[in-house]
């Protein structure tokens, strides 16, 4: 064998032993993982809910012949073992942190901005829908006529805090959607772009970072700025009281990324007595505030506003002002409910997506002197319910 | 269960491997036909009595041919030896003439299936395109005397049901795949090189086509408004359907390996092919191997007039098309891909010879990734709809899909792009086993075991990732 034979076969068989160690920490890296796991996840305690997804997690399904025949024994099985698994809330994060590492600040349809602020993608509004939105709008002003009407339509944070979007990102413009749909409504209908009003006030906590509807403070600039064109004079000082610090909101269940949490504040008026009373529902529930404090120690923290969404809620106050404000919203509108008890005898809230009654009855009935929209524009672009419940 | 779950990754596949390793000599083959019932059944118990029919549809098929052929053997013993005997095996008297029957009676009976399950709205079995063909391709071999006739039914319930290709292929020729059933090359080395190939599919497909195709998604969620959106959606589908399957096929490959079974590579970076014929024999290399063997060279192949070559290229590609679906797209994705090979052969091959390589490849890649345009429209329609967006039809308003989804995932696509040609893997072996120093061999092997902990911790995160789904309680 001549010296270059030889070597050439040292050489090869070099690379076929380092060919074959490595081969063989593959396959033990493989068994580890393996062994790891199947251990892990016995001893790893049975969820059967997900705070961080905030859903009931899947849990091995008896099997019975139907589920075995049809074969969804396996799939609910299979689905079960991943939501069971060890440290999955650990291992959601990861993909997300391991995908903005890479350049993707999109998770899961969440953006991911700089201060911690994660963001919704702005909802392409449905021609159709929302045209039959305005028309809907326009008909029900016509019908009941000698009231004030105000649509408040609000954007999403990414709308109005462009700053802290990430550097690349490029979305819609909700702000020029929110206007194209004003324009549609008739005169006698006061539109308000709560994104006007908010973009002057960017650089406060208008927004939470986590969740994708506005704070307090937010709420409030808008309700101050616009209430004049509501028709309120003689405007009231509200103070501010933090009661939450611990929020994280749906924009960090829905990408897994978990940033700064949330503060919460909520706003009374110290001059105004607060004697009203809450009838959720149509006497489902009475309280006697706005604020239903218990769901602070719940996930979704922002139902503290007004205890969440209701089909219909009043608000029956001793402000002796003459006026009843008949509102449709969407959970934006909850927030902005506490600034309005000293300006109304009494407030009907409607949320059309659950309320299957007829609302131009209550028109005459509870003598309505204002009647209120207020949406988040992500909200009413996607959902039509507002046109069922209109009945135009 | 695919191969790709992940309770077939950490539970099942190392379950069965245990037993298969544990248990005596004899039972090993049993224990493989069981894993592969059971790995079959989570996809419907039906379905599994529907792969049984076939299974013994096949086995008795074949034992009906091997008589049929042992006894014109006996009657005329000239027929069975030489090569004559696997080209024109029809000719031979009556005996010959009733296995032809037997064979095309039952290869009928397998497309008849075939052809209901996937052009009616039954609910398909799955793998059903890939075991047929691995039926047929085992009645042809016998028939032809290439292979000998399966005696043991559950050997030949091994071929079929073969976990790691039944799902998705690669399609084994029976050929390639009897003698490894008698005696499978069970080792440590293959065990261990298996494992390898196991993860690196794995990773292909989970790391890079499952993000391509979330990318992709995004793309085409809402119709795809703008060019600049439905050329980066070319871009993407063709990395992603590349990824997709060129990583399961690895992951099949490996997994069969590491129960002692050689299979051939399914793809061998066909993205840079310099023209559409080489492209064709490197990408899904079992179907068009398969396609060559039992449709192509019994038309005569290449060994006849030009005219016949070209019905035969078209017949064989006018059969790819309508295997991979039953829209009439698949079916015109085919013809158009038959059609390129034709024109590059007859008409501009030659042309296209004197140009340089990176012009010849870009070429190839482009008329390919065209052809997928059919292959991920759901109608004919649409497919010409997006071929309108591709030449500037449709709005130019967009909202700016195309440039977030091209931002965020410019790392995805340069690495993607890159894994498409041989660069990573000779960075790797001259990383790992051809460096030169002989010194730090303690401080590559915890490099590579680190990095392959990481890419894997990762890969669990993925799929666990993937099933993140948030009830948005707060929308309503």
């Amino acid at each position: 064998m001549s010296a270059k034979s030889a070597r050439y076969s040292k050489k090869a068989n070099e690379i076929k032993s380092r060919r074959a160690k490595l081969c063989g920490a593959a396959l033990a890296v493989l068994a580890c993982f393996a062994v790891f796991f199947a251990i892990a996840n016995i001893i790893n305690p049975r969820r059967e809910f997900s705070d961080a997804e905030n859903r009931n997690l899947k849990t091995m399904p008896p099997l019975n012949f139907e589920n075995f025949s049809d074969g969804s024994f396996f799939d609910e099985a299979f689905a079960a073992y991943s939501d069971q698994f060890v440290f999955r809330d650990a291992f959601i994060g990861i993909k997300s942190q391991a995908e903005l590492l890479s350049g993707d600040y999109m998770e899961n349809g969440v953006m991911i901005g700089s201060d911690g602020y994660l963001f919704p993608t702005p909802e392409t509004p449905d021609t159709d829908k929302t045209e039959s939105i305005v028309q809907a709008v326009n008909k029900f002003s016509k019908e009941h006529d000698g009231v004030n009407y105000t649509f408040l339509l609000a954007p999403c944070s990414t709308a109005v805090l462009t700053d802290k979007l990430p550097a690349t990102a490029s979305v819609r413009d909700q702000m020029v959607d929110i206007n194209s749909f004003g324009e549609g409504l008739n005169g006698s209908v006061s539109f308000i772009n709560a994104g006007d009003i908010l973009s002057g006030h960017t650089d406060e906590y208008i927004y939470y970072r986590t969740d994708h509807h506005w704070t307090s403070k937010g709420a409030y600039y808008v309700f101050s700025e616009s209430a004049k064109t509501m028709g309120i004079e003689d405007m009231k000082e509200p103070d501010e009281h933090k009661v939450s610090d611990s929020f994280f909101g749906t924009m960090a269940s829905q990408s897994g990324v978990y940033t700064d949490a949330d503060s919460i504040s909520i706003y009374d008026y110290k001059d105004v007595p607060d004697n009203y009373v809450v009838n959720i529902n149509s006497g489902e529930k009475r309280t006697a505030s706005v604020f239903d404090s218990e769901k602070l120690q719940e996930k979704d923290k922002y139902q503290v506003f007004m205890g969440g969404n209701h089909p219909i809620a009043e608000i029956v106050t001793q402000s002796d002002t003459g006026k009843v404000l008949l509102m449709f919203k969407d959970s934006y509108a909850n927030s902005f409910v506490q600034f309005l008890y000293p300006y109304y005898d009494k407030i009907i809230i409607i949320d059309p997506r659950y309320y299957y009654d007829d609302p131009g009855q209550l028109m005459g009935l509870e003598n309505v002197t204002d009647v209120m929209f207020l949406y988040s524009a992500n909200i009413l672009f996607k959902d039509a319910s507002l046109v069922d419940c209109l009945g135009v | 269960m695919t191969l790709n779950s992940i309770f077939f990754i950490l539970i099942y596949m190392p379950a069965s491997l245990l037993v298969f390793y544990l248990v005596p000599k004899k039972a090993k083959l049993p224990v493989l036909a069981a894993a592969g019932l059971c790995f079959y059944a989570a996809s419907g118990p039906l379905n599994l009595l529907f792969l049984g029919c076939s299974v013994i549809f096949n086995y008795m098929t074949g034992l009906e041919i091997g008589i049929l052929k042992d006894s014109a053997a006996k009657r005329s013993p000239q027929i069975i030896s030489g090569k004559q005997s696997s080209d024109r095996p029809g000719r031979g008297g009556e005996g010959q003439n009733r296995m032809l029957i037997v064979l095309i009676a039952a290869i009928a009976a397998n497309l008849l299936m075939l052809g209901i399950f996937k052009y009616s709205t039954a609910v398909m079995p799955m793998g059903i395109s890939f075991f047929t063909f691995s039926a047929i391709s085992y009645l042809v071999d016998v028939y032809r005397g290439e292979a000998p006739v399966q005696n043991n039914l559950l050997k030949f319930a091994v071929y079929i049901t073969f976990f790691p290709k039944i799902l998705s292929g690669p399609i084994v020729r029976y050929t390639d795949f009897y003698e490894q059933i008698e005696k499978p090359k069970i080792s440590v080395e293959s065990l261990r090189s298996g494992a390898m190939m196991f993860l690196a599919g794995l990773m292909k497909k989970v790391l890079l086509a499952d993000r391509l195709g979330v990318a992709f998604g995004e793309l085409t969620a809402s119709g795809v408004e703008t060019t600049s959106a439905a050329w980066l959606g070319v871009l993407f589908f063709s990395l992603q359907l590349y990824f997709d399957f060129s990583g399961y096929s690895d992951m099949a490959i490996g997994l069969a390996r590491m129960f002692g079974f050689e299979i051939d590579e399914n793809f061998n970076y066909p993205y840079t092919s310099e023209n559409v014929s080489v492209f064709w024999r490197r990408w899904h290399i079992s179907l068009g191997e398969w396609f060559k063997h039992y449709v192509y060279f019994p038309l005569g192949g290449s060994r006849v007039g030009t005219a016949r070559i070209v019905i035969n290229i078209m017949v064989v590609w006018t059969l790819t098309g309508l295997w991979h679906g039953s829209t009439v797209s698949f079916l015109f994705w085919g013809l158009y891909n038959g059609g390129l090979v034709l024109l590059d052969k007859f008409v501009v091959g030659k042309y296209l010879a004197k140009l340089p390589v990176a012009v010849r490849v870009a070429i190839t890649v482009f008329v390919v990734c065209m052809g997928w345009v059919f292959f991920f429209s759901p109608s004919l329609g649409a497919s010409f709809l997006y071929f309108g967006r591709l030449l500037g039809g449709g709005s130019a308003a967009g909202v700016g899909v195309a440039g977030s989804v091209f931002a965020r995932n410019i790392v995805l696509l340069v690495i993607s792009v890159i894994g498409c040609t041989g660069i990573p893997k000779s960075i790797f072996e001259n990383i790992f086993y051809r460096r030169k120093d002989h010194s730090g061999n303690k401080v590559f092997m915890v490099l590579f075991v680190v990095s392959a902990s990481a890419l894997l911790l990762l890969t669990i995160a993925e799929l666990i990732g993937a099933t993140n789904t948030t009830f948005l309680y707060a929308q309503f």
